[in-house]
């Protein structure tokens, strides 16, 4: 049987997708009905859902008695900020003290050392943003670790950006009230109802396929024909891939993260890994339509972030299937047929298709776990990666997500209000100097915090040291870098060498100022919103289930991304893609 | 703030340590050895009661073995311990002269062509591929026949029987497991008595570099 064509792989995949988003956009639309204020209604074919209801109930008020949550006591956007620190404050310690001390902890089976200071600084940091940046290959973790401390973070960080959607929702749903939920009660529910769940589903079909899973093992040692005794590494496989893909996390067990067969065994686990991405993030931007009560206005969103996300797919692809330039050589004779496309640092089994499908995939959300090394993809393939960091990762993470795309939409209807001569309101909650601040705030931060290290390492040693491919290449795994980390993204171009102090400190603040400057000045919109009085929508004002508001949202997206990094782009992947093949043809 | 605004977040990072910890992966693990015991234990292959790999890990066949289906160059020898490839950009001259070096010795047997499948000199991501594409399988028949008493067609056979194929036709691509490839050629060649040395006793175990990410 031959290979699929790009254009199948590609329609088979953003089909499924759309299909998938909108059955667990109405399931999440569902979980969160409540404490999003809604006056949510579940479509007939979907009234399956109160089934699940009982079971999830049950399991819930058991997690509040134990812990103490008292889901009647509602916050005020203060109070539910600051929750989201101290919880995440807590994680934080819990896995720095993980990290340092793992050599000493039980269940090291593969004898693997304690962080040093910086590296454990650094990583505590990315996985408690929901990052799971790593500096480190992911080999070098115990099976303790991995259990207790990495995967336990793998589901607190998504709820945590789940449990900020209802409150966001309140917003608009509150009328002259600013009481936004409580925050742990809705860490618990997306935990129980929305990770766990779909965790579980997508464990059990990684099996089927051909993942390991074990806490009680760390190595599997085998005599083979021709290499003597070869030691492989396992451990729980299955159980930290699946909740890595479904939590927009990303830091896999392996270093070459699911490129190994261990993490991603066959064309249908990718198929299932790939889906999770965008599924899991875009779900989020539909349910939002329904709990504002305009399901049309929810799949105006979903549409104009999944015509980016299509596009940006559409130029990797190109890129990968292309040939790779340096391996455009000749030996006695004998040159390489890449009919096929870029195939180095990619697995037979996924294919440039396959591969490029994916790293847009994880670019487009905030997941950061790679199928294939994008450092060795070609520059046309990379600059869509980077551009798709430029839009501050498009659907952005679990959660998170949602209200970052939600300030591109406050951004369009503020300006879209402007331009017609309107007042500015978005959901008919008057949009003023007190939340527009914000608004630019969070989407200014990441060029801020990713620019000026960028301009920094650029000119110093402590940065340029650290590159591992020569050119606009070298430029470009830095500026990947620090998107990746400020983005909360957390793949990388690696070979990089960035187990370094600069790097780890410069990269760990900054996961931290990518994730809680934007949730602190997006709570304080809603808090201020959610005071508000709710007005009518008058004649004539800006329709926002309109295809002319799809548009001028696509628009104010692409300019902003693209006037912001356009300048370090020219110095990376579009340098490189103008200059960089011709060297190689000669040899 | 009060005491109980650190004691609820604190109580269900403890609590998770139970739920999503322990019981998460404890029962995925359950499931698998019931259900799926031998993907769940890392899919072992066995030959003559040994264990001799996992077919989920490529090995190291190469320039030393010309007997056996080469599989995909490594940097670091298909050491299972670390992963990850040598992350060469595609503008980087020594990709270019690790794939000239791979090319000539790839010359220095029988070829079918001059054009060498992109699959056969290309690292892949995670540095043990178990598989190598069927052009590669196919464009290293003749050297293997060369080498081995195996007929061509006899190999075309099992690279036939090795192949995997894409989801339902329609995602991902085909491929040759190569560890049951090579088995298979390892088994053929017992049987016509070529193995009088058992080649897995005098090798050593190889010492490889960690690598990081």
């Amino acid at each position: 049987m031959a290979n699929p064509h790009p254009l199948l792989e590609y329609t088979v995949f953003f089909g499924l997708a759309a299909v998938l988003i909108y059955v667990v956009g109405e399931y999440l639309a569902w979980v969160y009905r409540d404490e999003a204020n809604s006056s949510h209604s579940l479509p007939r074919h979907f009234a399956w859902f109160e089934r699940l209801d009982g079971v999830f109930s049950r399991i819930e008020s058991a997690i509040h008695r134990i812990t103490g949550i008292d889901p009647d006591r509602e916050m005020n956007w203060k109070q539910y900020g600051l929750a989201v620190l101290v919880f995440n404050a807590i994680i934080w310690v819990w896995l720095y003290a993980v990290l340092f001390f793992q050599h000493g902890l039980p269940m090291n089976y593969v004898g693997v050392d304690g962080q040093s200071w910086d590296l454990a600084y650094h990583t505590a940091s990315s996985f408690t943003t929901n990052t799971n940046q790593q500096h480190y290959s992911g080999e070098t973790l115990s099976v303790f670790t991995h259990t207790f401390a990495i995967g336990i973070a793998m589901f607190l960080t998504p709820a945590t950006g789940l449990a900020l959607m209802p409150a966001f929702a309140r917003a608009f749903n509150n009328e002259e009230n600013g009481l936004l939920g409580n925050f742990y009660a809705n860490v618990v529910r997306g935990a129980v109802r929305f990770l766990l769940p779909f965790a579980l589903l997508i464990a059990v079909i990684l099996m089927s396929q051909g993942s390991v899973q074990t806490i009680l093992s760390g190595q599997l040692s085998a005599n083979t024909l021709t290499m003597g005794v070869q030691d492989i590494r396992i451990g729980p496989h299955a159980g930290i891939e699946a909740i890595k893909m479904w939590g927009t996390n990303g830091g896999g067990i392996n270093g070459a993260n699911a490129a190994t067969a261990f993490e991603n065994p066959t064309p249908f686990s990718n198929l299932v890994l790939t889906l999770a991405m965008p599924v899991s993030t875009f779900c989020a931007i539909y349910a939002w339509g329904v709990w504002v009560g305009k399901r049309t206005h929810g799949v105006v969103l979903v549409a104009a972030f999944f015509l980016i996300f299509m596009a940006l797919t559409g130029a990797g692809i190109a890129g990968e299937t292309g040939a790779n330039p340096a391996m455009d050589v000749e030996a006695n004779g004998l040159s390489v047929d890449q009919e096929v496309g870029n195939m180095e640092s990619k697995e037979t089994r996924f294919g440039p298709t396959g591969s490029a499908i994916w790293g847009l995939s994880t670019t487009s959300t905030t997941n950061g776990g790679v199928n294939s090394m994008h450092n060795s993809w070609t520059a046309m393939g990379t600059l869509s990666l980077l551009f798709a960091f430029a839009m501050n990762n498009v659907s952005n993470g679990v959660g998170t997500g949602l209200l970052n795309i939600l300030m591109f939409v406050m951004l369009t209807a503020f300006i879209g209000a402007l331009m017609i001569g309107r007042r500015p309101q978005y959901l008919g909650k008057k949009l003023e100097w007190q939340e527009i601040r914000y608004v630019f705030l969070a989407v200014l931060w990441l060029p801020l915090v990713v620019l000026i290290p960028q301009a920094h390492a650029s000119i110093s040693s402590l940065g340029t040291e650290a590159i591992a491919n020569p050119g606009f290449r070298g430029f470009s795994e830095m500026l990947y870098e620090f998107m990746s980390a400020t983005a909360n993204n957390g793949s990388g171009l690696e070979g990089l060498g960035d187990n370094t102090p600069y790097w780890n400190v410069v990269n760990g603040t900054q996961t931290m100022l990518g994730r809680y400057v934007p949730i602190l000045a997006q709570l304080a919109i809603a808090g201020s919103l959610a005071q508000k009085k709710i007005s009518p929508e008058g004649e004539g004002a800006l329709d926002t289930e309109s295809p002319a508001f799809l548009f001028l949202l696509i628009g104010v997206i692409t300019i902003i991304g693209a006037l912001t990094f356009l300048p370090a782009l020219v110095f990376g992947p579009i340098g490189e893609l103008f200059s960089g093949a011709d060297i190689f043809l000669e040899g | 703030m009060n005491l109980d605004d650190v004691l609820v977040p604190l109580r269900i990072v403890v609590a998770s340590l139970l739920i999503f910890g322990l019981l998460y992966q404890g029962s995925v693990m359950a499931i698998g050895a019931a259900v799926f015991p031998d993907q769940q234990s890392g899919s072992p292959v066995t030959h003559d009661g040994e264990v001799v790999g996992s077919a989920e890990i490529g090995q190291d066949f190469g320039a030393d073995n010309p007997e056996y289906f080469w599989t995909r160059p490594s940097h670091i020898d298909y050491d299972a311990m670390t992963s990850g490839s040598a992350q060469l950009g595609s503008t980087n001259p020594e990709l270019s002269e690790r794939v000239r070096a791979d090319l000539e010795t790839l010359s220095q047997y029988e070829t079918p062509d001059d054009e060498v499948p992109a699959n056969l000199v290309a690292e892949s991501g995670s540095a043990y591929d178990a598989h190598i594409s069927t052009a590669a399988a196919e464009y290293q028949v003749p050297r293997v026949a060369n080498q081995t008493d195996i007929s061509e067609d006899q190999l075309h056979e099992i690279i036939n029987e090795a192949t995997e194929d894409p989801w339902l036709g329609v995602w991902g691509h085909e491929r040759v497991n190569a560890l049951e490839l090579n088995l298979m050629v390892h088994e053929e060649l017992e049987a016509q008595g070529a193995l009088e040395d058992t080649p897995d006793s005098e090798d050593t175990e190889e010492t490889n570099d960690a690598d990081d990410s």
